[in-house]
């Protein structure tokens, strides 16, 4: 049975779809049969932060519309085996985009994949809303500033609220805290909230923290996922993350300030 | 079987006759009853019960006043069968004084049976004790007890600021969203008017920003976080176990006796009775994330450390 993922933040430009597509490449790139889906509909990036962008004919309101099939409609990853993406559409409406036609596709696709990553557009309104509703688990992404800390409060709420777990009682989505952007630096100096302060307000399990880093700009600019930038150390962390979420027990980097060494200061790094 | 308070006209009859003094007084009796509660009329089933479970108790019950409660049945019954279902329970010491059930068409058939007949009140007499001994505590203004620590310099500047900034809106909570279910309301037919109460409602779950819990006619136990811009609401007192770092509601219906208690004090803003406070200045030191209660003092609100 499949295990459907939701990466989600409530708070926009947070790095939602930088983790959604390093998460699921790091999924497929352990040998697991993964699938993205971009649940933004007329706002997509995805597509471009995977670099697929010219390869998309159909998109999910395509195969929910009946338009097309799911096969016709899954891009191939060109990074990695075992990834496939299903892009959203650019043209048209929100509203296309309904709970029975999202479940029809996720049911169809647990036939044949193992993890279904859905990539969840900012906000609290119908598209964050449906992209959540069917998750066994929840990532939720937090910049440590405090109002996105505040906004990931507010998706745990309806995460614990509003999911389909919630509403049917069953047993609760699984939350996983990731803290993204994060500059041991500043919160040295007091100007960014630390990992214990976020850990301290949301209070749920902590999967791993990403540090700030130029690789993640270059690698969207160049439509590769970040983890695949090898020696980066936002690819490092999100190796990590994806190692501590199917179990493996790793000790926390990228908290501290980094010593840096004299040659390395000497000759730059 | 339950015990009843009834309210009942009696007739008092004075020793001394003057010419001139009226015979008799009517005035209103309170005495304790019994209520035989009736799932059926079948005299046979119900004969065959009560000589198993009254036989023995047949010394003690001697012709206590009994209402016979028939408010689940569909009565069409006749005369004679109450008059048959009194004689049944008068031989088992239960001496039938009326019956209850909503159709008042059967009170001219009970009275012909010598029964009295009056609706159901729709209430559970534990509740009507629960709430007769509350009300003592809710009319009482309840002093501070002596143990609680008195009001030192630094909560004396905390009581004297909201002398200034307290205000008597009465706050009603505005969207109100009932998470959890909470018991049914039951109400009290006759006077006195006594105010309904319900479960504590016990909340384990973190209350995020966004989210409201309203605790209506009791009190609201909390276990987790109250994030910033959540929202807990009581008609009664609330308990917080956990930081509250967002809105505390107590007594939001006017209870000025309620009060909030929690164990680590960074708010937004609490209220009791509508007398509220924000904290845009902070709390002082020795009261800012430690465990505090909150109460009303004469329309003041008073935060005081818990030991």
């Amino acid at each position: 049975m499949a295990r459907i993922i939701v990466i989600t933040s409530g708070k926009g430009g947070v790095g939602k779809t930088t983790t959604s597509a390093s998460f699921a490449a790091g999924l497929a790139l352990r040998g697991h049969k993964t699938v993205v889906i971009d649940f933004d509909v007329g706002l997509r990036n995805l597509d471009l932060i995977m670099g697929c962008e010219r390869r998309v004919v159909y998109d999910i309101i395509n195969v929910i519309n009946n338009e097309s099939s799911l096969n016709q409609s899954l891009i191939k990853d060109k990074h990695c085996d075992n990834l496939y993406i299903l892009p959203a559409s650019q043209t048209r409406d929100k509203d296309a985009l309904t709970l029975e036609g999202v479940e029809r596709v996720i049911n169809e696709l647990a036939k044949d994949f193992e993890y279904i990553v859905c990539d969840s557009p900012a906000g609290i309104e119908k598209g964050a809303l449906t992209a959540l509703y069917f998750a066994d688990e929840a990532i939720v992404v937090t910049n440590p500033e405090v109002a996105s800390v505040r906004d990931s409060d507010r998706i745990l709420g309806l995460l614990a609220s509003k999911s389909r777990r919630a509403i049917e009682n069953l047993e609760p989505i699984r939350e996983h805290l990731l803290v993204t952007r994060y500059s041991p630096e500043r919160v040295e100096k007091g100007e960014m909230l630390s990992v214990n302060d976020v850990k301290e307000i949301l209070r749920i399990p902590f999967i791993g923290v990403v540090p700030e880093s130029q690789a993640v700009l270059q690698a969207s600019n160049s439509g590769t996922p970040v983890i695949h930038v090898n020696g980066a150390d936002a690819s490092d962390a999100y190796k990590d993350v994806v190692a501590r979420f199917l179990g493996e027990d790793r000790p926390h980097r990228f908290l501290d300030v980094q010593k840096v060494g004299l040659l390395k200061r000497l000759f730059g790094g | 079987m339950s015990k009843l308070r009834l309210l009942f006209n009696s007739i008092a009859v004075h020793a001394t006759m003057s010419p001139y003094k009226s015979p008799f007084d009517i005035k209103s009796a309170s005495i304790d009853a019994l209520a035989l509660h009736l799932y059926t009329l079948d005299l046979a089933r119900l004969e065959q019960a009560f000589s198993v479970r009254l036989a023995k108790r047949a010394g003690q019950l001697l012709h206590e006043p009994t209402l016979l409660d028939l408010a689940t049945l569909e009565v069409n019954t006749s005369v004679d069968e109450l008059l048959a279902l009194r004689e049944l329970t008068a031989r088992f010491g239960l001496q039938a004084i009326s019956i209850r059930h909503p159709d008042p068409s059967l009170a001219d058939i009970a009275a012909a049976a010598g029964l009295g007949w009056m609706p159901p009140v729709i209430e559970s007499t534990r509740l009507l004790a629960a709430t007769a001994e509350a009300i003592p505590d809710a009319i009482a203004a309840p002093a501070p007890e002596a143990d609680i620590p008195a009001i030192t310099g630094e909560t004396a500047a905390v009581v004297a600021a909201t002398e200034e900034e307290v205000s008597a809106s009465t706050e009603q909570p505005a969207t109100v969203i009932e998470q959890h279910p909470i018991a049914a309301a039951e109400t009290i037919v006759d006077k006195p008017a006594l105010p309904t109460r319900h479960k504590t409602l016990i909340i384990d779950k973190p209350v995020r920003t966004g989210q409201q819990i309203y605790a209506k006619g009791g009190d609201l136990i909390v276990l987790a976080t109250i994030s910033g811009g959540a929202e807990v609401i009581a008609d009664g007192n609330i308990h917080i176990y956990a930081p509250l770092r967002g809105r505390a509601l107590a007594g939001a219906h006017g209870d000025m006796s309620a009060r909030i208690f929690v164990h680590r004090f960074e708010p937004e803003l609490i209220s009791i009775a509508g007398f509220y406070r924000t904290f845009d200045t902070e709390p002082p030191v020795s009261l800012k994330g430690h465990s505090v209660q909150v109460y009303l003092d004469a329309e003041r609100l008073v935060i005081a450390p818990l030991t």
